[in-house]
């Protein structure tokens, strides 16, 4: 299901995912969420991941609101 | 019915067009402004169980739902982009409500207006040359697939040595073209407000056959963007052993680091 065609048949052919996560993983503001992701397992992805489990646990660390997604 | 909260792909300037509400996120979601002290985040509710920390750590070991997530992130930015400087969000950033959303943007107003100033007005161009890698077939047509017994010795050494040469050729080919990236790169730097070298890519997850020598990624003001793209084009003109591959304009992502503020 693609809610914007153009964007997927016009503006771009097809973007490789390895380009995207360079991006979306990699970079972008970073603006950590309430969420804690603990554990991955993905090669593909594997060291951005764990890059974003940290930074993303070092800023639960750092608020002190401990609003933490339960599993 | 399981909890919701808000996932955000961008965050831009007050005040947001009504436009982007025609927008959707993930699952179909309708998306959602949460303006505070004049910085919008575009959101959309996203199911916690599939969202959550638990659901995170399950989901995000399947590759198809990370490209699937990644692709409507990205079609996300791109929607808000093309209406407005946007700066995006990485993949998976989850608040629980629109509170906590508030409470990131008042929390980090300053940094992310100093990202919105600096990329307003250009877009992410990215760029990677791959070195082609000669087919085997041509060097080694003529190569019997194991030297004949009776000479085996002296075939044997002729052949060490073939690949000892051939192994040393692309060698310095490679060191050449690794050169060649970087003048590119200086080149194009040229053009842009900012650039960025992001790492090379294993071949294994590109899936090109060639070696990637340059991946790099620039920001350009969409007045250069005619000088980038043109720039782009004859900086490796006429070297057939290099295959330059472009691509943009995107959203800002290698610039919306909030420490490079």
């Amino acid at each position: 299901m693609s809610l914007y065609p153009a964007a997927d048949q016009e503006l771009e052919p097809q973007v490789s995912l390895v380009d995207l996560l360079d991006r979306l993983l990699g970079a972008g503001v970073v603006l950590s969420g309430d969420i804690v992701i603990s554990l991955a397992g993905v090669d593909l992805v594997q060291i951005r991941l764990h890059a974003l489990i940290a930074s993303v646990r070092a800023d639960m660390e750092r608020s002190a609101t401990g609003r933490v997604g339960t599993a | 019915m399981s909890q919701t909260g808000k996932y955000l792909y961008a965050v831009i300037r007050a005040p947001a067009r009504e436009s982007l509400t025609t927008g959707y996120g993930l699952r179909g979601q309708p998306l959602e402004l949460i303006e505070h002290r004049g910085l919008v985040a575009i959101a959309s509710g996203v199911d916690l169980e599939e969202f959550g920390e638990a659901g995170l750590r399950h989901n995000l070991e399947d590759l198809s739902w990370l490209e699937e997530v990644a692709r409507v992130h990205h079609q996300v930015v791109q929607f808000v982009f093309t209406a407005t400087p946007a700066a995006p969000l990485r993949l998976a950033t989850i608040c629980l409500d629109t509170d906590a959303v508030r409470a990131r943007l008042d929390e980090l107003h300053d940094e992310i207006d100093a990202v919105l100033e600096r990329i307003s007005g250009s877009a992410e161009w990215g760029v990677k040359i791959y070195l082609r890698i000669p087919t085997s077939a041509a060097s080694s047509v003529r190569q019997p697939s194991a030297p004949p017994a009776e000479q085996a010795g002296r075939a044997g050494a002729a052949y060490l040595q073939r690949k000892r040469s051939e192994a040393n050729q692309r060698r310095v080919g490679e060191e050449f073209a690794v050169e060649a990236a970087r003048s590119v790169h200086t080149e194009l730097s040229k053009v842009a407000v900012a650039s960025r070298l992001l790492r090379l890519q294993d071949p294994k997850l590109s899936g090109h056959p060639g070696k990637l020598v340059l991946n790099a990624a620039y920001l350009v003001r969409s007045d250069r963007e005619q000088e980038f793209v043109t720039r782009s084009e004859e900086v490796l003109a006429g070297q057939d052993q290099y295959e330059v591959v472009r691509f943009g304009p995107w959203p800002p992502y290698s610039f919306a680091g909030l420490d490079d503020a």
